[in-house]
């Protein structure tokens, strides 16, 4: 990191580098649009594995994960995630006692972003998302849907949404947008894992999805209809619900594995009017105690003949205080990228998270080094 | 007099046949929630107690104090031992063990398990292991909730445990 101060907040401020001009601005945010954004969202959590909770629907209303949560994972962040129990403020909105048909929730994060390049130092505050979702139950069938403002832009939107069919506790039906199912879907969206993936934040898809569990391990089984602008507001057009982009279909098995530990595997096909995309990856969370425990999510890409990977080991020393290496890889035959991480990650009370990440990337303009935090707060 | 010594004897010879052994071990239970199959392991569990070998046949009462058992969570294990099994006003659960063949290997077992004031029939399975007098061995059983509705269906925020508990029993029996 450098050691200038910023002049002025949330913006550049040097770039002293002899190379500096306008290109390498350029240059220099591309560097940071490959780097930012690291602030985790309210998604899948699949360090719970640790504690025996390797079915996302344990506690998130999704069958695959992520978004708004369901009583019991209320219940969770108050048992063990968070330093601080308050089985009643952790609720929804800190308190609200909801019926058993509905779910509801929301997200709030803000990201401070320090990058040094070897074209300067770069400061930003980021807002990234405000959102509500709510999920609302009758009988076997669940509609849920988020909405809110995403990003700089504070882009309005819909980014997941969908209506679920529970056919009893081992089947389910689903169509609507959201990720297909495929590798961990840990939280940071700026993974190698997830984003060399497609699965960045905002990336998710118009899909078809069946599914199946047990006690043994689940199957997921996704028709991928394209990347969607659905809903997305736009001044000009009006609420779009076009799709666009690549389709296929996405598949991914997991078995879990001992007391508090899963293996996987998934594949993802996708084509497009002019390309195809094949994936095959594994991914694992392997516990050792239930304060140390490693992760991993590794694909290797067809077409390219490359691959891209995130890898973690974390250790919590104490409830609600994670702290965890990472080292990513991606490349191909003739290109090679490295990140190493390390981060820390706070849970103090139900509703608020706090994390701080140091990275170091190997770029083709030379070494990358950021240092993010992030403050996520969820109703 | 005669009859005497004869009955002596024969005191002798059925008092060398029985023995006794002193059992100690671990006693582990996986459960599953759903929706979810959550999986929710309980340890430290420790089994003592006493069996007692006639000729080719054991039996005995193996015990083991529900309080020590752990989930890995405090607030499951405060509901599971004071909301749903109660151990301070119940705390243990007693496996009677009906006289089973003793010999190495898959050894089917049947008894009866006590657990908060109730009492049903169980059975299960042992894999046996005999070494210098001592007998160590790993037992599985399956407990049905439903045989103990003084327990209650664990329950919280719309995760229930499912109806069957598997209990494994890791075991040594020394004289």
């Amino acid at each position: 990191m450098s050691t200038d101060p910023p002049l002025e907040p949330d913006s550049y401020v040097s770039l002293d580098h002899p190379m500096a001009n306008g290109h390498t601005i350029i240059k220099a945010l591309v560097v940071l649009a490959g780097v930012t954004l690291l602030a985790e969202i309210a998604l899948a959590f699949p360090d719970n594995t640790r504690h025996g909770y390797a079915s996302c629907d344990s506690c998130h209303v999704s069958p695959t994960g992520g978004g708004v949560l369901n009583a019991y994972g209320r219940g969770t962040s108050s048992a063990f995630l968070s330093t601080l129990s308050s089985e009643e403020r952790a609720k929804a909105f800190y308190g609200l006692s909801t019926p058993t048909w509905l779910a509801i929730g929301g997200d709030q994060r803000i990201t401070r972003l320090g990058v040094q390049s070897p074209y300067g130092a770069l400061y930003k505050t980021i807002p990234m998302q405000a959102d509500l979702e709510l999920a609302l139950t009758v009988g076997q069938i669940t509609a849920a849907a988020t909405w809110g403002v995403y990003g700089e832009g504070l882009e309005e939107g819909s980014r997941r949404h969908y209506v679920l069919l529970r056919l009893g506790d081992h089947f389910h039906v689903r169509a609507g947008r959201f990720y297909a199912g495929y590798g961990l879907h840990t939280a940071d969206h700026t993974a190698y894992s997830r984003r060399e993936l497609g699965f960045d934040e905002g990336q998710e898809t118009v899909n078809f999805e069946v599914g199946t569990k047990g006690s043994v391990g689940d199957l997921t089984v996704t028709s991928v209809y394209g990347e969607a602008a659905a809903f997305a507001a736009d001044p000009d057009r009006g609420y779009d619900t076009d799709t666009e982009g690549e389709a296929g279909v996405a598949a991914r098995l997991q078995g879990y594995v001992g007391k508090a530990s899963l293996v996987g595997m998934s594949a993802i096909h996708l084509a497009s009017y002019d390309s195809q995309k094949t994936r095959y990856g594994f991914h694992y969370v392997l516990t050792a105690f239930s304060w140390l425990y490693a992760m991993g999510d590794w694909s290797y890409f067809v077409q390219e003949k490359g691959y891209a990977g995130t890898s973690s080991v974390t250790v919590e020393p104490y409830r609600g205080v994670l702290v965890s290496a990472v080292s990513e890889a991606k490349g191909t035959a003739i290109d090679r990228t490295q990140r190493l991480g390390l981060s820390l990650q706070l849970f103090p009370f139900p509703h608020w998270e706090v994390s701080y990440t140091a990275r170091r990337e190997e770029t083709p303009i030379g070494p990358v080094y950021s240092l993010i935090g992030m403050l996520h707060h969820y109703l | 007099m005669r009859l005497l010594e004869a009955f002596l004897a024969l005191a002798s010879v059925t008092a060398q046949a029985q023995k006794t052994f002193k059992v100690s071990g671990d006693v582990t239970f996986t459960a599953v929630g759903n929706p979810g199959f959550m999986r929710i392991e309980g340890e430290g569990g420790k089994v003592s107690g006493t069996l007692q070998q006639t000729g080719d046949m054991v039996l005995g009462e193996l015990t083991v104090e529900l309080k020590d058992f752990e989930t890995g969570i405090d607030l499951r294990d405060e509901h599971m031992r004071d909301k749903y099994l109660e151990v301070g006003k119940y705390p243990r659960a007693k496996l009677t063990l009906s006289p089973v063949p003793a010999k190495a290997g898959q050894v089917l077992f049947k008894g009866a398990l006590e657990l908060k004031g109730g009492t049903k029939p169980a059975e299960g399975g042992c894999k046996t292991n005999p070494s210098a007098g001592t007998w160590l061995a790993e037992c599985t059983l399956k407990v049905k909730l439903s045989d103990y509705p003084q327990i209650g269906v664990p329950s919280y925020l719309g995760v229930t445990v499912a109806e069957a508990v598997d209990v494994r029993i890791v075991l040594k029996a020394a004289p």
